[in-house]
């Protein structure tokens, strides 16, 4: 599979008041052509500071690139000028955001900011970039988009909003979406529209995706490959069957089992003990392990390295050193590893 | 938006009718009389003046014969400092030099305010943004007399460039009192639009316009500006109501034959019916300036676009 974006060893701080808040250290993953990608973490695990950092879209003045490179196209992402990042952005990558209701101009119709960055990137005539404008109103389920080409986003509801943004993000037909939690200030119902739709459109369109969530529900939904992130580090990546059913680190196991679920029976929902590390002086070690009840004693020493599960599937713990002991996951998980084939707890096809 | 104006309108005139009514009662309640500097009649000739004008008649009938000539549109007549002239021509006579200053610093005020508050706000914390910190400071804390003084000193005076005062070289002769009063809507723009700028920039919709590619300045201008600009109508009311004001100080101090000096002057002399003819036009002026700047907003800001009525 081609591979599309390459992030390697990306190490990102902020320089604050406080100090040197170090947001991401060190980051390592490809994107391959047409897959989607979720990054899966709590609040401050780094993951929107990644995939804005991809579009260089943080503060200049605080934040800093440390280390590592974002190769796109050939080219390393952290060393382009502004200028030649303005020709990228919206056109080779494009962004949604999480929030519908602020991500619009308030005071610009909204047909005006779906053909901005036609205009801005295509050698194209304003009828036609209105054209196009309506065709992607259209594909992304508006009706009647050439009345609402004059209206203004205060005129839309959030889910139809969110459907203008995406518009606004596919009109260059990206090579790369980012989509930082897309569905997370919609309702349930409103959801799964938009999660549909950005189905439907990926295979249209045949666009890679980033999906940025914290919600393992939409995860097992959209992705094919899930990173998950903790404490400005990927801990564990893999295909989206292998996350779920084969998780080898303690804080997949830890989000998974915090996950309710059809099957929960006890009623009392599991929470992951303890606070997300303080990055501005980030643990020595494994920074889960002060939360993990798997801790060792060389969890708290050594920065744990990946060892390889699959040729798709890696994970940064200790506990898969061919010198650890061998630990029993907690039991939700173990149901779940029971239904892969290849985990040790594999049981045969079930049902 | 018909009927919305309709309905302004309505409010307009009661306000009117108010302002009005205190006006005259104030008025009343001062001490001194048109004619009471006027030593030298005898009083038989005072009893003529009097009762010419009305003054010996109880208030109230002074008070509705005035009101209904107020709706038929007639001010009445200067009683001492324009002798017997009509109030409605005395304004209006007046009405030229005090419009074009008023208008003139209003806009050097506004243009330059926002433009000083959009550059400092993208060159945030840097040298231009602290100078304009303090350009909005003295336009802010200075008067406009003291201000005025300087400008008649150094840039009348010492340099020449401008006539000292009066209003005899046509155009260079509003340029300084423009420039005096231009000071405190500058300062109030700078202010306004700094603030705003820099709360718009950190939206959400900048990012996006960022991630769509749009270049720095196209964000400033074609994303920010309109944003910013709300919140300045706002002020723009109480701006017009700062030139008002500062016209009737400035217009003294370089001697502008304007409705400010006038009015200044016809408070002195108790001249009743000047007092309450201008005291009207500022009023009808004010309240026209609030419904202007209403009727802004709808057109700067889609989401209280006025329809019908409704709010």
């Amino acid at each position: 599979m081609e591979k599309i974006l390459q992030v390697k060893d990306l190490e990102l701080s902020f320089n604050t008041f406080g100090g040197e808040v170090k947001a991401i250290r060190g980051v390592n993953f490809d994107l391959y052509k047409g897959e989607t990608l979720a990054i899966v973490g709590e609040s401050g695990s780094g993951k929107s500071v990644t995939t804005k950092s991809i579009m260089r879209l943080l503060p200049e003045s605080s934040a800093e690139f440390k280390n590592g490179e974002i190769l796109f196209g050939g080219r390393d992402l952290t060393k382009l000028s502004d200028k030649e990042m303005q020709k990228i952005r919206g056109k080779d990558i494009s962004m949604i955001f999480q929030d519908p209701m602020t991500s619009l101009n308030p005071t610009m119709p909204i047909g005006r900011q779906i053909t901005e960055p036609l205009l801005k990137h295509q050698k194209i005539s304003k009828t036609e970039a209105r054209k196009v404008a309506i065709d992607l109103l259209r594909l992304v389920g508006m009706p009647k988009p050439e009345l609402r080409m004059k209206q203004y986003p205060h005129q839309f509801s959030g889910g139809q909003r969110q459907r203008i943004v995406i518009a606004i993000s596919l009109a260059c037909n990206p090579q790369i979406l980012i989509a930082d939690e897309p569905t997370t200030a919609l309702d349930v119902t409103i959801q799964a529209q938009i999660l549909e739709l950005m189905k439907d459109l990926q295979k249209k369109i045949d666009t890679s995706i980033i999906f940025i969530t914290h919600d393992l529900g939409v995860v097992a939904n959209v992705a094919d490959r899930v990173a998950v992130m903790y404490g400005g580090k990927i801990v564990e990546i893999g295909t989206v069957d292998e996350i779920f059913y084969n998780p080898q680190h303690p804080y997949t196991w830890g989000l998974l089992s915090s996950m309710p679920s059809l099957d929960t029976e006890d009623a009392k929902l599991y929470a992951i003990p303890g606070t997300p590390p303080d990055l501005l002086d980030p643990p020595k070690g494994d920074a889960f392990a002060l939360r993990s009840e798997y801790a060792m004693k060389i969890d708290m020493e050594m920065d744990p390295p990946f060892f390889k599960i699959s040729d798709t599937h890696m994970a940064a713990t200790w506990l898969l050193h061919p010198d650890a002991p061998q630990v029993e996951p907690p039991l939700s998980v173990i149901e779940r590893m029971k239904k892969f084939p290849g985990s040790r707890y594999y049981e045969g096809s079930a049902n | 938006m018909a009927r919305y104006i309709g309905k302004r309108i309505i409010y307009m005139v009661i306000t009117l009718a108010l302002i009005a009514t205190f006006t005259f009662f104030l008025m009343k309640i001062l001490p001194g009389s048109p004619i009471a500097s006027a030593d030298k009649l005898s009083p038989e000739q005072r009893a003529v003046v009097e009762a010419r004008y009305g003054l010996n008649d109880p208030l109230p009938v002074q008070y509705f014969n005035y009101m209904f000539g107020l709706v038929q549109g007639d001010l009445g007549v200067s009683i001492n400092q324009f002798k017997g002239a009509n109030v409605t021509d005395v304004i209006l006579s007046r009405m030229g030099p005090s419009a074009q200053i008023g208008f003139q610093g209003m806009v050097l005020g506004t243009v330059l305010g926002i433009l000083l508050g959009m550059i400092a706000a993208l060159r945030q914390n840097s040298w231009v943004d602290y100078s304009s910190t303090v350009v909005a400071i003295i336009g802010i804390s200075i008067p406009s007399f003291v201000f005025a003084s300087m400008l008649q000193y150094f840039l009348g005076l010492k340099l020449g460039w401008f006539p000292v005062a009066l209003w005899k070289d046509g155009f260079m002769s509003s340029v300084l009192p423009s420039i005096a009063l231009a000071m405190f809507p500058l300062a109030t723009a700078a202010r306004f639009i700094r603030t705003e700028m820099i709360e718009v920039l950190g939206s959400d919709y900048i990012t996006l316009a960022k991630a769509k590619g749009a270049s720095g300045s196209e964000i400033a201008f074609k994303h920010a500006f309109r944003n910013a600009l709300i919140p300045l109508i706002t002020v723009l009311g109480p701006m017009a109501v700062g030139i008002l004001t500062g016209s009737l100080v400035v217009e003294q101090i370089f001697a502008i034959p304007g409705i400010g000096e006038q009015f200044v002057k016809s408070i002195m002399v108790n001249d009743f019916s000047i007092i309450m003819g201008t005291t009207i036009f500022f009023s009808v002026f004010l309240i026209l300036v609030i419904l202007i700047v209403d009727i802004m907003y709808g057109i700067i800001d889609p989401r209280i676009r006025l329809s019908g009525g409704k709010s």
